[in-house]
């Protein structure tokens, strides 16, 4: 996969065309993933790497930094989120079913699954399905958390991945929590 | 839930949730007192924020699978244990931790590397890190305590523990008054300063690096990203760092964004940057908004913004001093910003005692405005005169319009007119790097008058093209003088357009109008655009003025100007005999014009070899300028440097020395003897001594160009290797082999450092160095 490619899908998707941002997502998923999977093959005793360093590890290598403004790195940011999301959620999938005795497939990514507990997992995919109930009321909120919990990113990356000032994503990021927890609560 | 619900949900969650929780019932009531499902649904998200306040704070890297990052509290890391995390950099976690044995307690920030991020690169910045804290002992800078390993092998810190807040927002939140702003710059100036005496160039000065703690002491954090300027004894540290450069554009120095090596002078320009925040609570620029790309191009174009033109209550109090001071840290050129960090903690002293700073020293009109300043007068003064000459130039104009030709009396006003604001351009040309021109108070003034008031003029003349033309042309010039091109190519580009409309086919004005637009994107660089205007000006006037004129020599002048360095030689000495012919026609002999081509073409031709050609040119030249600006203007010392040099490479030593030597102590007495200008006529000098037999003197002349060139070129720079390495060879022949092993050293590694290393010097310099190396040894056995 070519820089350049990466580097135009960004321009296109940071002026508003969103087919680029589909096109865009599972480039940035793949490299996610063999980022992680290479992390986790390297040093399958001690994997230590957040997430927000596999983003900006991609970034540094999906991107062309000299063609891209810090407005496009901003853009790359939330497309990685979404994708660091996917990954998460469905590494806490694959884990629900190992448990069940399914179909966990031997890859080397997945040679490191206990360190993901069941609870944990189960929490994962109930933040996941709520975030998208949060999505249908409040999209913006929802992204802010994708941002901040899934892809680890500050409060001032996230207003600059989602185009709003830091004191909305604290507002936002604040007031989604709580609702999130209440949901959460109220389900179990 | 619909959206409007959710955000009514929200806005009471906010407006609620930072109460305590005995208010929050009433509060609750009061301002829902409605709607009983709504209220319990903000009821029920209070108690979860309550309950449960960390909930979803730890990013999910754990769940991932990717967890065992951050030490837990309590964890041990050498003799101390952690108390908790406290932010994160680009390569370490920094904590705070607490030092508990028998004899003290004392808490630290604790850095500790990241795993997965222990690369080769980013272990190598964090023993530089270290190394470089363990050489600085200041009060302003945060204090390295000691530093080890943890159990798993990354490596550790501790450091003094700030509890303080970035400089910005400590005086935005404490509302501190503008003198004590500035005491804090000096603190700054004042660590920075020690940096730069222990060789560390801190390379990422902003706020978040710069802390004032709660009883007003300034403290200077992370030097993550400092280089040694010691390359030899940086052992742990790369000359260039590989891969992305950490920075932050709306500090960085220009030549920081390019990605050149950077000098002490990267910092005076971030403390620029600082001063200019501190004055005005807002940054100079906003660069997060463009490519990085277009920052390249941006950075060579900047005039840095002027802290009196912010909307800060005390903006007129820092008109003048606190301008320039600003501005000279600030400025694009490296060689004409502060030479240290403690020269502008000078100057910002010496403003806060009522005395002249340094920055404007030089200036004849800013002595005056400093006078005048004490007795409230003087600013009014000089911007009066310079807007009554405009006001006059535009009315007189009007007038002449009106009456058209029919009365001369009232046209010669007109051109009178024209003529005083002509002077005035030239009063305000900044181009001359040998001219009184740096930013004055006077300079200042018109600035600010021309802002204000000159797109205003123009409007009023919306009925009057002709004169409208003239006055954007006029303006336009002026701004070009005074440095503000992009508002200079604005208003030629105006007038040239109201000229095109106002005449069909060519016009002189027209002309005049194409070749300034040429002056201008040959001034910024864009040589392409500058050839294309000078050539429709040039092919205009040659249309206009069949026999010689002095503006077709001006285009025929500009023209070689934008050609030179094209390597088309043939072209540039055509255009220049064609011009110099010209000026001999029309202005006589002893013109200093026709020095000016005389000495373009001598340059040509030397350069081409033909040393019989240049050396009569040069020698006329010589003479006529000597004549027109005096013995000691340099103008003369460059002329009389060229006429050396040819003089050198035909073996003329002895009235090559003579002349080095001549040009260099009108140098000095006309830009100061550091000057980065002389080092090229001691450099010659040394070669001509040598030539002539006296290596002593050749060797003092080279080690005089090596300094100057060391303070005021880049570490690393070719000059320098060269420099070094000639001394090196002068000091072997004068049997100081001992003493020649460190120069040769030094021009070994800077050739060899080059992108593209030239073969010859480095095998030169080793072979050189190498002799060096047996006459030691055969000396010591």
């Amino acid at each position: 996969m070519s820089r350049a490619e990466v580097t135009r899908l960004l321009h296109l998707g940071e002026q508003g065309d969103i087919s680029a941002v589909d096109e865009l997502l599972p480039l940035v998923y793949d490299e996610l993933r063999a980022l992680a999977r290479r992390v986790l093959s390297n040093e399958a005793r001690q994997p230590t790497l957040a997430t927000v360093d596999l983003v900006h590890e991609a970034y540094l290598k999906l991107v062309d930094q000299t063609r891209v403004s810090w407005q496009g790195r901003g853009h790359f940011m939330a497309v990685a989120a979404m994708a660091m999301r996917r990954i998460v959620v469905d590494r806490a999938r694959k884990r629900k079913r190992i448990k069940r005795g399914g179909d966990g497939q031997h890859v080397q990514f997945d040679e490191n699954i206990d360190a993901l507990s069941e609870d944990k997992a189960e929490e994962v995919i109930l933040i996941d399905l709520t975030l998208h109930r949060l999505a249908e009321i409040d999209d913006r909120a929802a992204r802010i958390v994708e941002c901040r919990y899934f892809a680890g990113l500050s409060v001032e990356e996230t207003a600059s991945a989602l185009g709003c000032s830091p004191v909305t994503v604290k507002r936002s990021w604040r007031a989604a929590k709580s609702w999130l927890r209440k949901e959460l609560d109220r389900a179990s | 839930m619909d959206s409007g619900r959710w955000e009514r949900l929200q806005a009471l969650f906010d407006e609620i949730v930072e109460l305590t929780p005995t208010q929050r019932a009433d509060a609750l009531a009061r301002l829902c007192p409605d709607d009983d499902v709504l209220r319990d649904e903000v009821a029920a998200m209070l108690a979860a924020d309550d309950a449960d306040p960390g909930f979803l704070e730890d990013s999910v890297a754990e769940l991932a699978g990717l967890d065992g990052l951050e030490l837990p509290v309590g964890a041990s890391v050498g003799p101390y244990r952690i108390i908790r995390l406290l932010g994160e950099g680009g390569m370490g976690m920094v904590y705070e931790a607490e030092r508990d044995d028998d004899h003290f307690q004392r808490r630290v920030a604790l850095k500790v590397i990241k795993k997965g991020m222990d690369t080769r690169r980013v272990v190598k910045r964090f023993r530089a890190e270290r190394q470089i804290l363990a050489s600085l002992a200041h009060p302003n800078v945060a204090h390295l305590f000691d530093g080890g390993l943890t159990d798993d092998g990354s490596p550790f810190f501790a450091m003094e523990l700030v509890d303080g807040a970035p400089i910005d927002s400590y005086c935005i939140d404490n509302n501190i008054p503008l003198p004590r702003r500035l005491e804090l710059m000096r603190d700054v100036c004042s660590a920075v300063q020690h940096a730069h005496q222990n060789l560390v160039v801190h390379r990422d000065l902003k706020p978040g690096n710069v802390l004032v703690t709660a009883d007003g002491t300034v403290k200077l954090l992370d030097f993550g990203i400092a280089k040694l300027l010691d390359e030899s004894g940086g052992t742990d540290l790369p000359a260039t760092v590989e891969g992305p450069r950490p920075m932050t554009p709306d500090f960085a120095s220009p030549e920081q964004i390019r990605g050149e090596p950077l000098t002490t002078a990267a910092d005076i320009y971030s403390l620029g940057v600082l001063l200019h925040v501190l004055l005005t609570d807002r940054r100079p620029y906003d660069l997060t908004s463009i490519t990085s790309h277009e920052l390249y191009a941006a950075v060579e174009a900047l005039t840095p913004p002027r802290p009196s033109d912010s909307d800060v209550p005390w903006a007129s109090r820092l008109r003048g001093d606190l301008d320039v001071i600003v501005q000279t840290a600030m400025h694009t050129d490296v060689a004409r910003r502060y030479r240290s960090a403690e020269a502008l903690a000078h100057d910002l002293e010496r403003h806060a005692g009522g005395h002249p700073i340094a920055a404007r020293r030089d200036s004849m009109g800013y002595r005056t405005s400093k006078f005048l300043r004490r007795n409230r007068v003087g600013v009014a003064v000089l911007a009066g005169v310079f807007i009554m000459t405009l006001a006059f130039a535009v009315a007189m104009g009007r007038q002449a319009h009106l009456i058209s030709h029919q009365s001369q009396e009232i046209a010669t006003e007109r051109d009178r007119a024209e003529e005083i604001t002509g002077l005035l351009v030239d009063m305000f040309d900044i181009s001359n790097p040998y001219g009184e021109h740096e930013a004055s108070g006077d300079t200042m003034m018109v600035r600010d008058f021309l802002q204000l008031s000159g797109d205003h003029m123009l409007e009023e003349l919306d009925d009057q093209p002709e004169l409208r033309a003239t006055m954007a042309h006029l303006l336009g010039h002026l701004s070009g003088n005074m440095g503000q091109y992009e508002r200079a190519h604005r208003l030629t580009s105006l007038g040239l357009e109201l000229r095109r409309v106002l005449y069909a086919g060519d016009h002189p004005d027209i002309a005049t109008s194409l070749d300034y637009l040429g002056t201008i994107h040959q001034k910024i660089g864009e040589t392409d655009e500058a050839v294309g205007y000078f050539r429709e000006s040039l092919a205009m006037r040659r249309r206009l003025y069949p026999s010689p004129h002095l503006l077709l020599a001006e285009s025929l002048n500009n023209m070689s100007w934008v050609l030179d360095g094209t390597g088309d030689a043939e072209q540039i000495v055509g255009l220049d005999t064609e011009a110099l012919a010209m000026r001999r026609t029309l202005l006589g002999d002893d013109h200093p014009d026709v020095a000016q081509s005389l000495n373009n073409l001598a340059v040509t031709f030397y350069f081409d070899g033909d040393f019989a050609a240049a050396e009569p040119m040069y020698r006329e030249a010589l003479a006529i300028r000597r004549r027109a600006f005096g013995p000691d203007h340099p103008y003369v010392a460059n002329t009389i440097n060229n006429l050396a040099r040819l003089l050198r490479d035909t073996d003329r030593y002895a009235e090559a020395d003579t002349l080095f030597a001549a040009a260099i102590d009108i140098w000095e007495r006309a830009l100061g003897v550091d000057h980065p200008r002389i080092s090229a006529g001691h450099y010659n000098r040394a070669l001509t001594a040598e030539q002539l037999g006296d290596l002593p003197r050749a060797i003092t002349s080279m080690t005089r160009a090596l300094d100057i060139d060391r303070t005021s070129l880049p570490a690393g720079h070719l000059y320098i290797g060269g420099d070094a390495l000639e001394l090196g060879r002068l000091l072997l022949l004068a049997d100081r082999a001992a003493d020649a092993i460190d120069p040769l050293r030094e021009a070994l590694a800077i050739y060899e450092a080059q992108d593209q290393p030239s073969a010859e010097d480095v095998a030169q310099a080793r072979d050189l160095l190498s002799r060096a190396l047996a006459a030691t040894e055969e000396g010591a056995s």
